[in-house]
């Protein structure tokens, strides 16, 4: 085995763990990710650390959660002082190269990594259909030419299946008529509904208001696009997202088949993940932005297409929690850089990676693991997921503001919802007003304030963030108010 | 213009207040071309297409760049040659400013109605972003029943397809579609086949079929759909004349802005 493998880490955007046709979705085609699960291990419980694009990106670039990175939503600010991949890599006797979407506020990817293609004006958020082919382009040149002495870490951005925004953003103004009543689609390709098509009326207040309201802080324009949407326009919107996949999965089809053609084919381990997923129609909601499974639990695989690089092939792992947070330690891992120097900071509550190596696990062996995922949201929202509850709640917010992501803090928990994933894996019964559920909400309560115990969270300083924090605090003091006086 | 009318929904992309309007350049550049009576097919050796690239995205993510006075991303031209009695030469020339890649294909066809991929084909990209990615070149032949592309020196094979199943490129669509367009109106039926989209990636199962006819600005146009595993829906509208006037897939439109050398 290569001691320092060159690493392939390609990311897509907003896909859900279950969207994929080698885990048993029959309503799309992605033979290339299942090509990577042959040739590798994909871990079934996998979460991101953030679900949404810039949030969860600071915590691959840096191997932290959200409310330390101090982009805990997309219009953050990475705190400069944390050093990031791209940076530790070519410090450490790797060449860092970066293609795609980036979309970690606050850092430029040109001055930590070798960048092979970032569109002309700096690709944003979305714009697959432009930047995932010339992403792909970009990459061949560079396989089919490098020649460097260093082994090379390469992360792939693709944009889709975050084109499904733009999909839901064309809703916002116009009705489409039924393709099936045009015969142009049949009844049999389109996804059923999912079965947690409803949703828990008392979702925290977060989620209601970032989410729920007709002034909903996110993206209310879709939000009041798609209230009358009946059950086929939600199919609809399905299909047309297994097609983005479809789309991203043929640009991953050929970097594998160049990659098998190169010299580095046999000591390169890939790494897959994406950085949110997309809920489709579960609990009525459309894109990323909650805590529910089909947009916090992604994609993992670890694979590689030789030999060279120890990979249990074509495996299942069902047992393990991996957060977003693991990328960094364990593509330090695989360079052999020790993971505990690389967080440089100018303070003295230097944080800690939070994520631990995924690569043992890959290998087959058995190590010590955490025993639940932690999920950060919307600045104010968290949940933790173990072996068989999800708990998930928020934060008030702070009256005065103080800039410093929340927690933990026992006394400013606002609303919860527990579910029972084995009995309830599509999370239709909060469980947390029934009796009987004490003690299962109170351990979980106990990791969540743990776990965040662990964390160094700065305050945010940069004013686009606080103009952020300040505005949706408001609205959510304003919300939490009402409540107290109704 | 009046920016409160209504496109059809397949090629509807305003959105609210954002400046320019998508209507107000939709309907601009269309008129443009068919203010003039067009006549039928004129005999030329070589034709050539020329549309406006308009985006149909929300433009809240700051995609690429938005000029105030034109919302043009750039141009496709579709040159065709029939080389002789049995082929045909396209030459493909795709230029959007949002991604800094230049396309430029290169293909033959069989003169059949499917234009069906003939011979090598070849693409050329070039980049003009600041990054090391400056230019791409692919060469593809269909060898037996496999697609086999050189990618820059890296050889592949995408996919494999029966001899007897119709085969082309998504930009032999402007010819293909016209070409079947009385049949799929006339019949209801559709017309399926895979396409090897962009020259590159293989999408095994597409159909096309009719989907109504509108008016716009008094000229009529026929819609046709595209339907495919892979590809988002796309939209094709065809003038009197069988040229493709607009073509809206799910992130552009294009809108025809000229003709040279006879609509084809």
């Amino acid at each position: 085995m290569s001691e320092r493998p060159n690493i392939l880490f390609i990311n897509t955007d907003q896909q859900s763990w279950n969207a994929v046709s080698a885990y048993g979705n029959p309503y799309l085609h992605t033979p290339n990710i299942d090509r990577l699960h042959r040739n590798g291990t994909s871990f079934m419980r996998s979460y991101c650390s953030d679900p949404v694009c810039a949030a969860t990106r600071s915590s691959w670039a840096t191997g932290l959660y959200t409310s330390e990175t101090g982009v805990p939503f997309n219009g953050g600010y990475m705190h400069e002082e944390i050093q990031d991949i791209g940076q530790v890599l070519n410090a450490n006797g790797y060449k860092a190269f970066h293609c795609g979407k980036w979309h970690v506020p606050g850092r430029n990817v040109r001055e930590s990594f070798h960048t092979l293609y970032y569109g002309k004006h700096d690709i944003g958020a979305g714009g697959g259909e432009y930047y995932d082919s010339a992403s792909t382009h970009a990459v061949i040149d560079f396989l089919t030419t490098y020649d460097g002495d260093a082994p090379f870490y390469l992360q792939i951005g693709y944009l889709n299946p975050h084109d499904v925004c733009e999909y839901l953003h064309n809703h916002e103004e116009k009705r489409i008529p039924n393709p099936l009543q045009q015969g142009i689609i049949t009844e049999e390709e389109l996804p059923p509904l999912p079965e947690n098509f409803h949703y828990d009326e008392s979702e925290t207040v977060l989620q209601q208001v970032c989410r729920r309201t007709d002034d909903a802080l996110i993206h209310s324009a879709i939000l009041n696009g798609v209230r009358d949407w009946d059950e086929f326009h939600w199919r609809y919107l399905i299909w047309n997202y297994y097609r983005f996949i479809e789309k991203v999965d043929a640009e991953i089809g050929i970097v594998l088949n160049v990659l098998q053609q190169t010299p580095f084919c046999d000591d390169t381990v890939i790494i897959f993940s994406a950085d949110h997923g997309e809920a489709c129609g579960s609990h009525q909601m459309f894109q990323k932005f909650t805590l529910y499974e089909e947009s916090i639990r992604v994609p993992f695989i670890v694979s590689c297409l030789g030999d060279d690089v120890p990979v249990q092939k074509n495996r299942f792992d069902r047992e393990h929690f991996i957060s977003g947070v693991d990328l960094v330690p364990t593509v330090y891992d695989y360079a052999g850089i020790d993971a505990v120097d690389t967080v440089q900071v100018n303070r003295c509550d230097a944080p800690r990676l939070g994520g631990m190596s995924v690569r043992p696990l890959a290998e087959g062996g058995g190590i010590p693991w955490r025993e639940y995922a932690y999920v950060e949201s919307n600045y104010w929202g968290r949940a933790v997921v173990a072996d068989r509850y999800k708990y998930v709640t928020e934060y008030k917010p702070a009256d005065p503001e103080d800039f410093r992501p929340p927690g933990p803090d026992a006394s400013r928990l606002g609303r919860a919802q527990l579910f029972d994933l084995q009995e309830d894996p599509w999370e239709t019964q909060n469980l947390a007003s029934q009796s009987g559920y004490e003690d299962v909400i109170d351990r979980c309560r106990a990791n969540l304030l743990a776990q965040e115990d662990r964390l160094n969270r700065w305050q945010i300083e940069h004013p686009n963030p606080r103009n952020v924090i300040s505005n949706w605090g408001g609205r959510l003091r304003t919300e939490w108010g009402g409540l107290s006086t109704s | 213009m009046n920016n409160s009318e209504r496109l059809h929904w397949s090629f509807d992309y305003n959105y609210g207040a954002q400046k320019p309007q998508f209507t107000e350049q939709l309907v601009e550049t269309f008129l443009r071309f068919y203010a003039e009576p067009k006549t039928d097919r004129i005999s030329a050796e070589t034709t050539e297409h020329i549309y406006d690239i308009f985006p149909n995205y929300w433009r809240g993510y700051a995609i690429g760049e938005h000029r105030q006075d034109n919302l043009s991303l750039g141009q496709t031209i579709i040159k065709r040659q029939q080389t002789d009695d049995a082929h045909w030469h396209y030459a493909i020339e795709y230029t959007n400013r949002t991604s800094g890649e230049d396309l430029q294909l290169r293909f033959h066809t069989a003169n059949d109605l499917y234009r069906s991929l003939a011979g090598k084909w070849y693409v050329h990209a070039q980049n003009d972003c600041q990054d090391s990615y400056s230019t791409f070149a692919c060469e593809g032949e269909r060898v037996a029943d496999e697609i086999r592309l050189t990618l820059n020196h890296a050889e592949i094979t995408v996919g494999c397809i029966q001899k007897d199943v119709p085969f082309t490129c998504n930009w032999a669509l402007f010819d293909v579609i016209p070409a079947f367009s009385r049949t799929i109106q006339g019949s209801g039926e559709v017309v399926e086949m895979v396409l090897l989209e962009d020259l590159e990636k293989l999408r095994p199962v597409n159909r096309i079929g009719f989907l109504e006819s509108i008016q716009l600005h008094e000229t009529q146009l026929d819609g046709y759909y595209l339907y495919g595993e892979g590809l988002l829906p796309s939209y094709w509208w065809l003038d009197m004349h069988g040229n493709v006037a607009i073509s809206a897939n799910f992130f552009q439109t294009l809108v025809l802005r000229e003709i040279v050398g006879g609509s084809a």
